[in-house]
């Protein structure tokens, strides 16, 4: 058993899938790979089987929050030692994740974010993406008490104890900054490391300008209410 | 003002959403534990359209002048506390139901691979 699972959420990925998993297995060769396919209607599915990937299908979609879910329920059915997040948008660079690993294993860390915007990594962002992180940034530091610059970030690297606790915990529909706040809650050490990312080569993102108000909304909504205890 | 005109058809409204209900029941398209705000409404809609006096007492002593207005509030307020109800239960529902799928998912990957694993000793058997 291999003992680094990387989950990979796809939703309508036909375009990006291929290169999703051909970039991990290029960088890192010893992880397994399980793409959680949340109830693509496209060819998702079916070219990530064909690639030789493990893959589970949900029967309908269920948003992001749930695809990581099943993905951290399956590493802590089989016991992995730790994973990595890597979007099926092709906007994580795999190149990346040794890095990310190793400092979750060196720091002993529990969570370990590639950041966008803790340097000048390059990457932009639309203004009201970034409005919206500086947002949750200041709410988060608030109710968590710690700074995280960059919340809204889906490449990370989880602890075994990080995999167990969320496996247990539905996070919502928007699962990167209430994570941050539930597993300091529950006493993990966050650490945040800058990555380089890509900006997104096809498919449509799910965030448009008039959705990440109702999304900022949403999420503030749900960090101010929901804290502390778990949900399943 | 005519109180008759209003007794009447407050009766009937009442006694109307009582069968109502009581139908959806016994067809079992209503469970019995979501009827119960409901027959109480229509009690109440029952017992006002024959004691009006109650309803001007109360809104009196809740400084409202005509009558009517406070029923109209009340109805408001618990119209507002059943959606709040059936909010929840959605949300109930929906989470129930994610857990469901997630674990249909997770299984359907352990029969793939059971299935897979019976083929290859069916093979290496012939």
């Amino acid at each position: 058993m291999k003992t680094i699972l990387i989950i990979v959420p796809a939703y309508q990925e036909e375009l990006n899938i291929l290169r999703v998993i051909e970039d991990i297995q290029t960088h890192l060769p010893e992880a397994d790979i399980l793409v959680v396919n949340d109830g693509s209607i496209d060819q998702t599915s079916l070219l990530a089987r064909n690639a030789g990937v493990k893959v589970i299908d949900h029967p309908y979609n269920m948003g992001i929050g749930a695809a990581v879910q099943t993905g951290f329920k399956y590493a802590s059915e089989r016991n992995y030692s730790g994973a990595l997040q890597i979007d099926g948008d092709y906007q994580h660079p795999a190149l990346e994740g040794p890095r990310l690993l190793q400092i979750l294993a060196e720091e002993k860390a529990d969570l370990v974010i590639g950041s966008r915007f803790i340097e000048q990594t390059g990457y932009q962002g639309s203004w009201l993406r970034r409005t919206g992180n500086r947002l949750f940034q200041w709410v988060n530091a608030l109710a968590v008490g710690q700074n995280i610059v960059d919340n809204t970030s889906g490449f990370r690297a989880y602890s075994h104890r990080a995999i167990r606790l969320l496996s247990q915990t539905y996070l919502g529909e928007f699962p990167e900054p209430e994570s941050i706040s539930y597993l300091k809650s529950q006493g993990c050490k966050i650490i945040e490391v800058p990555v380089r990312m890509r900006n997104r080569p096809g498919g449509k993102s799910s965030i448009t300008p008039l959705r990440s108000v109702y999304y900022m909304v949403r999420v503030l909504t749900s960090i101010i209410s929901f804290n502390q205890q778990s949900r399943r | 003002m005519n109180f008759l005109a209003l007794k009447i058809s407050t009766f009937f409204l009442s006694v109307f959403l009582l069968v109502w209900i009581f139908s959806l029941i016994r067809r079992r398209l209503l469970m019995e534990e979501y009827s119960f705000l409901w027959v109480c409404i229509a009690g109440v809609f029952l017992v006002l359209s024959f004691f009006h006096p109650i309803m001007d007492k109360v809104a009196h002593s809740l400084g409202i002048e005509y009558g009517p207005s406070a029923l109209f509030l009340f109805f408001n307020v618990v119209t507002l506390f059943i959606l709040i109800h059936v909010s929840i239960q959605l949300s109930d529902y929906k989470s129930k139901k994610r857990i469901l799928a997630q674990e249909i998912a997770l299984l359907q990957d352990k029969v793939e691979e059971l299935s897979r694993k019976m083929n290859v000793h069916e093979s290496a058997d012939l």
